[in-house]
């Protein structure tokens, strides 16, 4: 589904992705963990087509996307969210899951049927929001939102997409237990559904939603395998969840 | 708390005002006040000019300061072709669309690929280079411009040179922009590109190419207002560079804020504010610069949403006196 070959970012000094050779299969879930700076998000960035690697090759769904922008591959089915919720605030929770919709529905070069005429997409958005747990809010402005339904929000506008690939950058970030408890939940019920590399401090999450693990440590990936594997890791332990635990 | 207008409470208000530009002509012959006849075609032409500019500002984010370079390739087509004695109106029209689609095109590729304060500053540099070519250009009068002896020729059946009918002109074409800015807004590409000016990275996130559409609604706005400058050189008889200074690109800015920005019909309360307050003001003291620029800050400043906003808290205020 997924493979880099040797990709490389440096920002001035700082290499933030050195060799990053990464495969993910399938609809499987690779978590990413790793300490703050590690080059995650720098990670999701390349991947997503937000930044450039200065040098490697990224292939999903076996091309060359490398040089491809950021709505080609959101077009290919890779769907991300951000660190930073990114959702449109003064449109209704509705509306936006319509935005991902439309986006797949056929081109948007159309400028006389309103979109309120569109039914199928309305209904489509709607079970997307369901899927969520966020249809009874669907008139709302997604301003007015908590902080954990606008992250389920930017997860429903992801899979209205139908992606192949899902990259979520710490979706339980800034969120309440109850509210992280409610996200690993939905995010393990699209297990098999789609592929997904999560990046995700809370280990307990990652145990419980991920099949694979790779660990990050200043830009270099330090091991990956399945979870068990790097639960016993003793360079991980030492490196990073030894830390974490401490 | 804010209390909720309806939208249908203020598309009256606004209909009634559409309305009652209908019966301008009707007022000034009865009256045989011709001077605000010629007025009221002022504001419409204006207001048509504005409308195009709220599509890509008030609704897309993109703050064009060049707006005005489109109204004056629209008054140019009018002239040139009527210079060289051709004075068929679907050509004036045709070469006021093309001419206008054209240079939107061109000059959007550019703009449209930086942001913020830089298109701001990119959108009047191109359109400052447009009104130099034309003040270089001594075939067409440079910087005296041209006088245009005859208005567009459209047959018998819509004679222009009659003022009424131009103005009824005027007002079927303010009226069309507005129709057709509606179903854009609503149709699939005006949602996008309401998501585009809230968050181009989600949207773009989300698969679309959002250069593309930001350009397509650039080139669309353009051309309107090419076709508001097509009316603006008839209804003067006369182009020149003059008429694509930025100062006027500032105006039509201005008459989108005072109306209030982002709103269907805000253009031609703007339009109708901006102008009927410059002729009174102007009337008064010599000073009017001054106490002109003093409203429109306050407005600014206080008025938040310009008139639409002033409208709407009379509206609600009226309602919770009721009950
Ligand atoms: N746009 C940027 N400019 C300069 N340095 C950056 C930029 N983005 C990230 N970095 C640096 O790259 C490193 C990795 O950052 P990041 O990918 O955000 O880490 P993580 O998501 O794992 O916390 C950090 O040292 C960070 O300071
Ligand atoms: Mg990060």
């Amino acid at each position: 589904m997924l493979r880099t070959i040797g990709l490389n970012k440096s920002f001035g000094g700082i290499s933030a992705s050195s060799d990053i050779n990464l495969e993910v299969s399938g609809k499987e879930i690779r978590a990413v963990v790793g300490p703050n700076g590690a080059g995650k998000t720098t990670l999701i960035a390349q991947l997503s087509g937000l930044l450039r690697p200065d040098s490697g090759t990224i292939i999903f769904g076996g091309k060359d996307v490398t040089n491809a922008g950021v709505h080609s591959r959101a077009r290919m089915g890779l769907a991300r969210s951000f660190q930073i919720t990114s959702i449109i605030l003064p449109l209704t929770v509705l509306d936006n899951v319509m935005l991902s919709v439309q986006s797949v529905s056929g081109h948007s070069y159309r400028f006389w049927k309103p979109v309120s005429a569109e039914r199928e997409m309305h209904e489509k958005a709607m079970r997307n929001l369901a899927e969520v747990g966020l249809a009874a809010v669907s008139d709302r402005v997604a301003a007015e939102l908590s902080h954990g339904e606008q992250r389920q929000l930017e997860i429903a506008m992801a899979l209205a997409l139908d992606p192949r690939m899902l990259l979520l950058d710490e979706p339980t970030a800034g969120m309440s237990r109850e509210e992280s408890g409610h996200m690993v939940r939905l995010l393990s019920g699209l297990k098999g559904q789609t592929a997904m590399i999560l990046i995700e401090h809370d280990m307990n999450a990652v145990f419980a939603l991920a099949d694979t693990v790779s660990v990050m440590v200043d830009g270099r990936i330090i091991a990956s395998g399945t979870t068990d594997e790097i639960r016993r890791d003793p360079a991980v332990r030492r490196a990073y969840l030894g830390d974490s635990r401490a | 708390m804010r209390t909720w207008v309806p939208r249908e409470t203020t598309t009256r208000f606004y209909l009634t005002v559409m309305l009652l530009l209908c019966l301008v002509p009707v007022a000034t012959t009865w009256s045989g006040q011709g001077f605000y006849l010629d007025l009221a075609t002022r504001i419409l032409i204006l207001a048509i000019a504005a409308v195009s500019l709220n599509l890509i500002l008030g609704y897309g984010g993109m703050i064009s300061l060049g707006h005005a370079a489109f109204v004056g390739i629209g008054a140019y087509s009018v002239g040139i072709f009527s210079y060289y004695e051709i004075h068929n109106g679907l050509v004036h029209l045709g070469g006021a669309v093309a001419g206008s689609v054209l240079f939107a095109l061109v000059t959007g590729m550019v703009c449209l690929r930086t942001r913020g304060v830089y298109f701001i500053m990119i959108t009047l540099a191109f359109a400052q280079m447009l009104y130099f070519v034309f003040v270089s250009l001594e075939e067409y009068g440079a910087d005296d411009g041209l006088l245009i002896y005859q208005r567009s020729d459209f047959g018998a059946l819509l004679d222009i040179e009659n003022a009424v009918v131009l103005y009824y002109t005027a007002l079927a074409v303010l009226a069309g922009c507005i129709g057709l800015v509606h179903r854009i807004v609503n149709a699939r590409f005006g949602r996008v590109i309401v998501g585009i000016r809230h968050n181009e990275q989600r949207m773009r996130a989300l698969g679309y190419d959002t250069y593309r559409y930001k350009l397509t609604c650039y080139v669309i706005s353009g051309a309107m207002a090419g076709v508001s400058g097509f009316l603006l050189g008839n209804f003067t008889n006369f182009i020149s560079p003059e008429m694509m200074d930025w100062t006027h690109s500032g105006e039509l800015i201005f008459m989108i804020v005072l109306g209030g920005t982002g709103v269907l019909f805000a253009p031609v309360t703007g339009a109708l504010a901006f102008l009927l307050l410059e002729e009174s003001l102007s009337s008064i003291t010599v000073y009017w610069h001054l106490i002109f620029g003093l409203i429109l800050i306050a407005v600014v400043l206080f008025g938040r949403g310009g008139l639409h906003g002033i409208l709407l808290r009379l509206l609600s205020r009226g309602k919770s006196g009721r009950c």
